[in-house]
């Protein structure tokens, strides 16, 4: 924790080698952060890119070393929130696309590794996948996500209740293209 | 009704996601150290609204009264710096996109289905979810097993687990690294100006009484510039610039002057008549009209300082011109044997059109301090003049 805060103090001061030090120190963990909230690798990296940018330049704004972390994350989500309300009119239509890599047929989640579990995210639509992410990973209420998300609780409930849906039947093995259409639509 | 069974399946799903990590490229550090090397949205600012406001309706004004030509005043875009997105934010979202499409066709094409398959398989500890066998059809056929790996949760995508992640980015997307923009920026500007003159007598052998009036914004005044140069960012705030300057005005100066050698006539006689001693002093007025015609060729260099904004930016700039006459007269004024050095004050609004092109209006002031003219007038001249130039900024 020491170490911490003198990074944190290094940073506030814009030192660059401070500032690679807590990049380094944080990537991996924002990056896995970034993979939930989008669809690929490569935007989960735009994601990233613009969370840092963020972070260090208002670094300053964070009075205690030991919020870092938590105040990290919330910007990397923040961002990702925006990332999702900039390209949602993709996002939010369901791709069917690749949906032969994504057939598997399991008893619980439990079974399958963590990237499958976050490619079964990422291939959710967007709307619901940032919902599920927001309640079920980050746990935030219904009302928290409506105001983050400019959308009504109701509609937070439901996307998740249909996020819930779309896993399990890709754990079950179902494969019905036209039933997620159906979904995304309704 | 409550889908226990469902529920159930989903498990521990978000804390496995919560815990969940995953190495970024090695180039995306210098993605993030070029975007932070940009300059900031908003810089502290030394300008008072009102007195910015006040100076740009100042400049409609003069250059509406001064010209009477006509006067193209654009909307130009509010800055909402604050919020505004940087541009290179711009891009990597329209990358996105691309992305985003190229990645829906690459995962179709049945060239990238087959190596993505290694997540795709059950868990080999369920016999129910046995891995197919080699004479399988599916394109599944001959990839590894998707079973969690308890000891770290830390996905390479170097690794050959990573398979997908790896054949996707080799193929569609790898963002390349963008190098921050050059600092280095060509100009040229046209800068359409009002000039004046200080006399300074050069001898005592006629009294000047002074030019012809004119008004401050009459057309007769009317000379133009035209510049060409580059100029480059040392920081954030403080640039350079430096070029050749153009300039040409075409005047004919009138003044009026009186001989110092007075006719003295005695018009009272104290011996004769007894009143006072008086004289009338006669000096002949005179009036003499003479071309000022320049082309002047120089050079300008300067410094610029940036006093807020982004993509509009306000900026002050001085700097010094050093010009040489080109037209060979033998007229009192001999232009090609005349030469200035002026100091040159302005101040910028330069506004960002897209990356590599930018345009500029300056209210500009130059006083030549330093004036070296061929002139035979009993006095010497010191040109100054003021206008508003406009024009164009390329980024390489």
């Amino acid at each position: 924790m020491p170490e911490l805060q003198g990074l944190f103090e290094r940073c506030k001061r814009s030192e660059p080698r401070a500032q690679r030090e807590l990049y380094d120190l944080f990537k991996n963990r924002l990056m896995g952060l970034c993979r939930r909230y989008t669809s690929s690798r490569e935007e989960a990296e735009d994601v990233l890119q613009e969370s840092f940018v963020k972070i260090f330049r208002k670094i300053d704004q964070v009075g205690l070393a030991d919020k870092v972390e938590s105040w990290m994350k919330s910007v990397a989500v923040r961002t990702a929130i925006d990332f999702y309300h900039k390209n949602k009119r993709q996002k939010d239509m369901y791709d069917p696309g690749d949906t032969s890599i994504l057939k598997v047929e399991a008893a619980s989640i439990d079974q399958v590794s963590d990237e499958y579990l976050v490619m079964l995210i990422n291939h959710l639509p967007g709307k619901c996948r940032m919902v599920f992410n927001l309640f079920e990973v980050e746990g935030y209420s219904h009302t928290e996500i409506a105001a983050m998300m400019d959308i009504t609780e109701s509609t937070s409930r439901s996307q998740l209740h249909y996020a819930k849906t779309l896993l399990k039947e890709k754990l079950r093995g179902v494969d019905r293209p036209n039933h997620y259409e159906r979904l995304a639509r309704g | 009704m409550k889908d226990l069974h469902g529920d159930k399946m989903l498990g521990s799903a978000g804390d496995r996601l919560r815990r969940f990590e995953e190495a970024p490229s090695e180039e995306l550090w210098g993605r993030i150290v070029g975007d932070l090397e940009e300059p900031r949205e908003v810089l502290a600012p030394v300008w008072p609204l009102w007195l910015e406001s006040s100076s740009l309706g100042a400049i409609v004004v003069i250059f509406l009264l001064g010209l009477g030509g006509d006067v193209l005043v654009s909307k130009q875009v509010s800055v909402q710096e604050k919020n505004a997105i940087p541009e290179r934010r711009l891009e990597n979202q329209a990358n996105a996109q691309e992305r985003s499409e190229n990645l829906t066709t690459v995962d179709n094409s049945p060239e990238i289905l087959a190596p993505t398959q290694n997540f795709t398989v059950a868990p080999t500890s369920d016999p129910k979810l046995q891995t197919p066998g080699p004479d399988d059809q599916s394109p599944i056929a001959n990839t590894q097993s998707p079973i969690p790996n308890t000891q770290s949760s830390t996905s390479n995508p170097q690794s050959k687990t990573d398979t997908t992640l790896q054949i996707i980015t080799d193929n569609t997307i790898t963002p390349p690294y963008k190098k921050p923009k050059s600092k280095f920026q060509l100009y040229i500007s046209v800068n359409p100006s009002l000039s004046f003159q200080k006399i300074i007598p050069a001898h005592d052998n006629i009294i000047i009484e002074g030019l012809e009036h004119r008004s401050p914004l009459s057309p007769k005044r009317f000379g133009f510039a035209i510049d060409a140069g580059f100029q480059r960012n040392i920081n954030k705030i403080f640039g350079y610039y430096g070029g050749i300057n153009f300039y040409h005005q075409q005047q004919e100066l009138t003044y009026q002057y009186f001989d110092r050698d007075a006719d003295v006539n005695r018009i009272g006689d104290s011996w004769t008549t007894g009143a006072a001693l008086a004289f009338e002093i006669n000096r002949p007025q005179h009036t003499h009209t003479f071309s000022y015609n320049m082309t002047n060729i120089g050079l300008r260099s300067g410094i610029l300082v940036t006093l807020k904004g982004e993509k509009l930016q306000h900026k002050f700039g001085a700097g010094l011109i050093y010009s040489h006459g080109l037209i060979k007269s033998n007229d009192s004024y001999n232009n090609s044997q005349s030469s200035y050095l002026s100091y040159q004050l302005f101040y910028r609004n330069e506004i960002r059109i897209n990356e590599r092109l930018s345009w500029f209006i300056e209210p500009t002031f130059i006083y030549s301090f330093v004036s070296k003219e061929k002139l035979e007038e009993p006095f010497k001249l010191k040109p100054y003049r003021a206008g508003i130039s406009g024009g164009v900024l390329y980024r390489f």
